[in-house]
This record gives structure tokens, sequence and C-alpha cells, in this order.
């Protein structure tokens, strides 16, 4: 034991210290080692950063256990040691590192912890270094006075021999408290690779932590092994907007086939805060601690919050440090994603318990598919309606919103009784900005077969908030009838901050690929030529791209914009269907981001490409899901829940014949929709802009054609879905 | 003196309006309220709220009155087209509640459709009902999805069983009192919105469940 030679003064009043950091011990005193063992593995990596060590990083933890009262421990490295004046920083109150600038060396703002804290928690503390042949040694009293030692001194071999330190290194020391109640060396040892603030540091090979009986002389190599994965949940990047910067976040989260263990410090089921390689800060499910549903997951979070965590106005830990302070505005932000991911992903465990028979599921997907196919060739309805029956003719509709540089379709409706021989109609545009494309319209009085004629008039403007007419005019009839037009800006010409994937969400098939637009502003463009793109599995797109010479940039630009289309695909396939994955695209110091969500392969080519329960919270029992696909079935509908959790509903003829009609009248508006996409003749819809009055009418006309067969289908459907494992 | 004299001119005029001569019952409701305002327009009457409820009602008063009450306008409707659908929705008309209405430059388009309409030069396929949505045109519609209404329309008045009928009338048991009480209220409920398919019905249940109706 070193002597004490003299005494600095304290910083900190003892009365917060113990409200605080002696409370986080009191409640997990296990972390008074950690802090010793995270503050030498931080020494080494400090250390490996200058080129001045290589690995293995040895720590070793030597415990003397004894029956009736607390072990005394030494914890040793043989990192960069400190000389005198590090020292003094060290162990000194109010500065917010006593390490440098390092991340893995913030310890004390992991958890408001850190070295000179362990150190106020051993009775009899003493802290040994040697750095370049002078030895320093340094006491923390209860009053938080600095006990003083040798310093500065030349250290000899025999010192070196009983410190075990042959170059530099350090020793820490001390007695420890009565609250920590272990006395079992194996215990500790057990206790210390199961602790959640161990996790991180002892995935690294490169750190070896000894831990070795002082009375025994045993030695036992701390490891921890993490429960088996079984399947990889998600690995997903986001960020969180803060103060005006965004911080990266990639969320982890695995599923083990067996359940685990949650909550704090042992359990094994839980989130895994942390920064750097190893700074672990929390351990939560956030609002799920102790929901039984994520018993069998488990994850981390590596937050890239460098920045913050060293900003002394920003305290992200609570004052007892029992983790991240929920009430921090950084971290409400950060605890609402989480908790809306995490949501998610009960969601879809909880619709995992429920499903469909495949066989019958099949079988009814590919009978769908085949009425689908048979209505849509079927020709017009019976009784063709026309919206407006003119007693000439007329625009329909009268007015017509359209987007600059994209074609739109609006139609003129001619009586035939008004057509003598061969008839013609002139279009004019009163805006020279607005061009139809076919001025004339030349009907023969031979080749019609119908009451009224439908004429489409395509139209094209390439100028934003334009207005104007198209006059219809016609000498043989004497009539003339006017449609108005505006032109809207199409928002490809406005990306957020001149750099901007428009749209900013998409899908793509499991396995498959399409093109995505990126739009920038033409003044945005600087020196650099080359865009950078970072994906996420399973999303694959070019690393790069590189914009073309400014001679040659003139033919990807309109309206100033420069329009890139930048390929994307799913790599392989047997992706989880839903999978969302971002690419973020980086110029200069612009960035944007594109959400992609995997959907299934279209296998079974048709309408329908799978039907299935799903645990959306809404007040519908069924939806066709267009872009998918997918006719999802809800089953937290209210009679759903009532039915299918009394397992019983297979012999309820009223609930079976009630869904399936449902379903079916869900199922032929999908045909009406999809049927008018294809232009089938079957489903004309006239008026673009408000297509819904006439897509009711063809459903419901279809709904008695189509829906006694559907019934029968889908009553087999209801018949068909499972609950529980 | 002048603006009060002016007020008065208003209102008097608004009272004078006739119901609109031509068939006006298939058209929106939208249509006609946009019709309203450019009527109340064109004779330099400010469009604000009150005089718009009244001029529609006064126009279209088969299309706009209350159920049952044929001589009161059916304000909530108005309201509903003048702003949820020809202001929020279509873009037709401009204004609120506090700044009156005016006709936009699109609605003009939509205007000279509808007053063509009217005159009968563009014939409009789709047809709507004039009947709001209340309770009794609620339970008249359900009334109509029964087994026993279907088979009546498709004049299969023998294959209609009993317990048709007692699910037609809503009534869970062979209560003698309950089934009294429910075919009254749907007679009323009929004729309230003088539906006469669902009264024919009504009375052929009465009819054939004999005493038990006059009972």
């Amino acid at each position: 034991m070193p002597k004490e030679l003299r005494i600095e003064a304290g910083e900190v009043h003892p009365k917060f210290w113990e409200k605080t950091v002696k409370e986080a011990f009191k409640n997990d005193p296990l972390r008074i080692i950690i802090e010793l063992i995270k503050n030498s593995a931080d020494s080494y990596t400090r250390l490996e950063k200058d080129g001045k060590a290589k690995s293995p990083f040895q720590i070793f933890v030597r415990i003397f256990c004894k029956k009736k009262s607390p072990p005394y421990i030494e914890v040793r490295d043989n990192a960069g040691g400190m000389n005198s004046d590090k020292l003094r920083e060290a162990l000194k109150y109010g500065t917010q590192t006593s390490m440098g600038e390092d991340v893995e060396a913030i310890t004390s703002a992991e958890k408001g912890i850190g070295l000179k804290d362990a150190m106020m928690a051993l009775e009899d503390n003493w802290l040994i270094t040697i750095q370049d042949g002078l030895i320093n040694e340094r006491s923390k009293h209860p009053d938080f006075k600095t006990g003083v030692g040798k310093e500065d001194e030349k250290v000899g071999e025999e010192e070196r021999e009983k410190l075990e330190i042959s170059d530099n290194g350090t020793v820490v020391m001390g007695k420890l408290p009565d609250y920590f109640r272990e006395r079992k060396f194996e215990t500790i040892c057990e206790r210390l690779q199961e602790h959640f603030l161990m996790r991180k540091l002892l995935e690294y090979p490169n750190y070896k932590i000894y831990v070795i009986d002082g009375k025994s002389k045993a030695r036992k190599l701390l490891e921890y092994k993490s429960p088996k994965v079984e399947k990889q949940i998600l690995r997903k990047p986001f960020k969180i907007n803060y103060n005006g910067d965004d911080y990266l976040m990639v969320l982890t989260i695995n599923k083990s086939k067996d359940e685990l263990l949650q909550g704090k410090p042992y359990g094994k089921s839980g989130l895994l805060f942390f920064y750097g390689k190893y700074s672990v800060v929390d351990f939560s499910w956030c609002r799920f601690d102790r929901d039984l549903s994520f018993s069998k997951f488990f994850g981390e979070l590596q937050m890239g919050i460098q920045e913050i965590i060293r900003d002394p106005d920003e305290i992200l830990v609570d004052e007892k440090r029992r983790g991240l302070d929920p009430e921090h505005p950084f971290n409400k932000l950060l605890f609402n994603k989480v908790n809306g991911i995490l949501k998610e992903i009960q969601e879809e465990e909880e619709t995992s318990k429920y499903s469909i028979d495949k066989s019958i599921k099949k079988e009814i997907i590919k009978e769908v598919n085949r009425m689908y196919k048979d209505v849509k060739g079927k020709g017009p309805p019976p009784e063709r309606q026309f919206p407006i029956e003119p007693e000439t003719f007329a625009f329909y509709p009268v007015y017509i919103s359209m987007m600059e540089y994209e074609p739109k379709t609006s139609f003129l409706i001619v009586n035939s009784s008004v057509v003598s021989d061969k008839l013609e109609i002139f279009l004019s545009s009163t805006n020279p900005d607005i061009i139809v494309k076919k001025p004339i319209i030349k009907i023969d009085k031979d080749t019609i077969d119908d009451e009224f004629i439908v004429k489409p008039i395509e139209l094209y403007s390439e100028k934003a908030k334009s207005k104007g007419e198209v006059i219809a005019t016609s000498n043989q009839i004497g009539n003339s009838e006017k449609m108005g037009v505006e032109v809207l800006e199409n928002p490809i010409f406005s990306p957020a901050n001149g750099f901007a994937f428009i749209p900013d969400k998409t899908t793509v098939v499991d396995g498959g690929e399409k093109k995505v637009q990126l739009c920038i502003d033409r003044n945005v463009i600087g020196n650099s030529k080359e865009i950078t793109f970072n994906s996420q599995s399973p999303i694959n797109c070019p690393m790069e791209w590189i914009l073309p010479n400014t001679e040659n940039l003139g033919k990807y630009i309109i309206k100033n914009i420069i329009k890139i289309e930048i390929p994307i695909r799913v790599m392989s396939t047997g992706h989880i269907i839903g999978e969302q994955g971002t690419i973020t695209a980086l110029y200069e110091n612009k960035a944007s981001e594109l959400n992609i969500k995997v959907i299934s392969e279209p296998s079974i080519t048709g309408l329908v490409r799978d039907i299935r329960p799903s645990g959306k919270d809404t007040k519908r029992i069924s939806k066709f899901i267009e872009d998918e696909g997918i006719l999802e079935i809800y089953y937290k509908h209210p009679l759903m829940k009532k039915y299918i959790i009394r397992k019983d509903f297979r012999v309820k003829p009223d609930f079976l014949i009630f869904v399936a009609d449902t379903i079916t009248r869900e199922i032929i508006r999908a045909f009406v929709v999809q049927g008018f996409k294809e232009n089938s003749s079957r489903f004309p819809i006239f008026n673009m802009d408000r297509p819904e009055p006439e897509i009711d009418e063809h459903t419901i006309r279809e709904y008695y054609e189509q829906g006694p067969i559907m019934h029968e289908m889908f009553i087999k459907l209801a018949k068909a879905f499972r609950v529980g494992d | 003196m002048s603006i009060l004299k002016n007020k008065k001119r208003d209102e008097d005029i608004i009272r004078k309006v006739i119901e609109f001569k031509s068939e006006y019952l298939p058209i929106d409701k939208d249509r006609l309220v946009l019709f309203a305002v450019d009527f109340l327009e064109s004779r330099n009457i400010e469009p604000t709220f009150d005089k718009i409820v009244a001029t529609t009602f006064k126009l279209f008063p088969r299309k706009f009155s209350l159920i049952g009450f044929s001589e009161y306008p059916d304000s909530n409707v108005i309201r509903e087209c003048l702003h949820l659908h020809c202001t929020k929705s279509k873009s037709w008309l401009s204004g609120n509640l506090r700044s009156g209405y005016r006709v936009t430059e699109k609605g003009k388009y939509f205007l000279d459709e509808t007053k063509k309409i009217l005159e009968g030069k563009i014939k409009v396929t789709t047809t709507y009902g004039s009947i709001p949505k209340r309770k009794e045109v609620t339970f008249i519609n359900i009334l109509k999805k029964t087994d026993a209404y279907k088979k009546y329309i498709q004049d299969k008045k023998e294959e209609i069983t009993q317990s048709e009928i007692l699910e037609a009338l809503r009534v869970p048991s062979n209560s003698r009192e309950l089934i009294k009480s429910h075919l009254k209220k749907y007679l009323e409920y009929a004729n309230r919105i003088e539906d006469s398919s669902a009264m024919d019905f009504l009375e052929f249940i009465k009819r054939g469940l004999g005493g038990w109706g006059n009972a």
C-alpha cells in the first residue's frame, strides 16, 4: 500500500455524489469493477489509435474474496499509463472527460460514471500508474480530497515486478463497499460476463479480460455467449433529427429459438444502446419492457451520437444513472422511433400466429385471377352507359387539372345523330402553352355503331400554372363547346433542398429491380461530379454516379432540374415480404433518402398474388393492396376478433357469409380498378379526376354478376383461416 | 336607410323565387347549390349562407326539404354541399360562412354544364337520390336488402316464409306486440320518405299477417 505524502482539496459535494453515483452503484455494485475494466480498455483503444499498441489488449482483474466481508480488488492494464498532470486531471471532478477526446474514452459520459467514481466507491483506494519510467500514486478520500503518494519518481525493477507492469500501465486497487454482496469468485466472474455493460467489450476478440482468484491464482478469461440467432428480424438504419442535425442510428433485432430473460443487468432479451465500439448507455425494450411478446427477441442500437455525447449541455443519461433519460428531447425522439419499429415487429409477430390453409389459398388465388382475366376480356358491359348524353357534343369532364410535362386525356362525347356523312370537329387551345395533341377529330358515319361516340383528347403542357380553354367547334353543326384546363406544378421540379428522390418511397419485388428518380436542382451542382449511394441490405444500387460534364449536362436538364434514373434491385430472393431498406444519396453537403419496401415476387401471375392475415388496426375486414397484389384480412376487426378467438367461427354461417361478402366486394372493386388501369373496355372511366362514382357503378354491376360464385369461394377461404401454432 | 331598403329588397327577391320548372330531381345536389349561388350573383345579391339556403330551397324544394316537413329547408344538407363538396373537395366555390361564397373560375365550367343539364341539352345518366341519409332512409334501405323484400320485388310472394318476414321487420321473436310496433314504425318511415315500393311491401305484410297488424 503506498504512503500518503500530501492532500489536495475536493471538488464535489459528497451529498450530491451519494444521491447520484452512489445510488447507481448501490443498485448495481458490479459496475464499480466494470468501470475500472472499461477505463483500462479505453487506455488501450487510445494507444491503438495512435499506433502505439497491438492486440491482444490484456486486462487483469484480481479478486481477493473473503467469507464475511466484501472482496478486495486490483484492476491492472499494461496500456499507456499516465503522467502526473494527466493523473491529476483524471481524478478531478468537474472535467468532462478524464482521458482525452477519443470516443471510447468518454467513460464518464456513458452513464455519467467514470474512473474517479469507481475509485470513490472503493475503500482504501489507490491508483498507481507508470509512464516512461516514472511512477505516480493517488487516492480519493471519502470527502473528495485527493491523497497524493509518489509523484514522478523513478520506478525500480522490484516495484515493477510487484505491480506486474513491465513497461507502462496502471493498477487501481481497493476494497469493494459493504453493499457489494457477492462473496464467491465464480459468481463474480459469471455476473461480470453476463452484465449488459460488458457485452460489447467482450464481443471484441482484441480485448482479453482475465479475472484471477487472489487466493488460488486461478485465471478465467471472460466471454459473453450471445443467444443463438434463429432469424435476423431487422437491420435498419434511420436518422434522428435533433436541433437541425441528423444522427444516424442502426437498429438490429434478432430472434432466438428460446425464451430469454428480460431486463437489466443480466437479462439477454432487450436492446443494447451503445455508441462507438463498446460504450453501452442502456439496455431496454423502451415501452415494451417486460412485454412478454419480446421474450425471444434481442438486439442492439448503434447510436451515432459522438457529437452530442460530448456536449456538456446535453446530458442524455438520467441523474441516477439508470440509463437514457426518457425526458431528454433527443431520447424522446429516439424512443418514439424505436417504439414505432418495435410495434410493427410485435404486430408482425402476432400476425405470424394467424394463417390460411396454403392449398385452399392457392386454389382461390388461381380461381380469382382466372375470373378477373375472364371478366376484363368480356368487352363492354351489356348496357353501355355514357356519363353524359349531349344533344350535339360536349367535353367530359368540362374542366381538367393536369401536371406539367405529363400528358393527360379528356373526352369529347358526340351524339351520333348529329353526324351526317363525315363530321369534323376542330380543337383549339386559347393558351399556346397548352397543346392539344390531335387538333382535328374526324368521324365517319359508316363507322358508328353506338348512340354516342367517345373521342379521347390528349393534352400536354410544359408550363405550370398555365390556364386556358380548349374549344371544340364544328362548322357542320354550328356549335362550339369549351373545356377549362389548368396546369399544376410537377413535384419532380421541386426536390426538397434541391436534391431529392421523387417520390421518396417506393416498392420493389423480391429479387426484382427497377429504376428510381433522383432530381437535382442545377444550382446545387458544384465542383464535384460524384454522387455516392449507401444502400442497406437487402437493397442494392450503384455505389456512385458520375454526373456528365457541363457541356453534356444539357440533355438531362428539364426546367433547371437534372433527372437521374438510378437502378435498384433486391439482392437474391427469399426476403421477408414487407422488409424495408433505405438508399441514401449523398452529394457534397446534400443528402436524400429513399425508403424501399420489398414486395412479393409475382410468381402467381395475375391480379391477386397473395392472401394474408394482417394485424393492422383498421375498421375494415379486408383490403386489397394494389401495389403488392395482396388481399389483407384484418383479424383485429371486432367481429373477426369475437368469432376467431372463440374458434367456432367455422360453424357460424352468419359470420362466414358476412366475411365472404366483404371480401367479394373488395375483390370486385379491385377487378374494376385494375381493369380500368389496363384499359379494359368493360370498365371505362370518364371522369379521371373523380372516378369513384363510376368505379362504384361498375362494382355494383359486377357484384351481381360475379358475386354468387365469389361468395362460395370466400366462405371456403374464411373457413380455412387458422389461429395459433 | 338605403342600406335597409337594399336588405329588404334582397330578401323580397328571394321570397319571390319560385320552384325551378324543369326536372331537377336526378341532378346531384352540389350542382344545384352551385346554380343557386350563381342565381344570386347574377341578380347582384351577395351569396351569403342564409341567402343560399333560402334560394336553394325555393328553387329546388323537392331536393332540399326536411323529411316529413316539406315546407322547411334542410340547411344541413345545403351546408354540406356548399362547404364540404363545392368548396373543399371540388373547388367550384370559394369562401366560407363568414365571408360568403362566390363561383370560382373552375366552378364556371361546371355551372355552364349544369345550366345545359337543367335546360335538357345534356342528359346525365347517373342519377342521384333526393332523400338525405336519415334514420328513416337507413331503416328502409335495410328493409330493402332483406330476402323477403327481394322475393316480393321478384314477384315470388308465395316463397316468402314467416321467419323472413320477422327478419325483415327486425323482430327477434314471435312477439305480437313487437311485430305490431315495428310494422307501424316501418310504415311511418316509408310514408315519410314517400317510398311507394316499400309502402306496398309493408302493406302486403300487414295483409298477410291478418289480425296481427291491425290488432
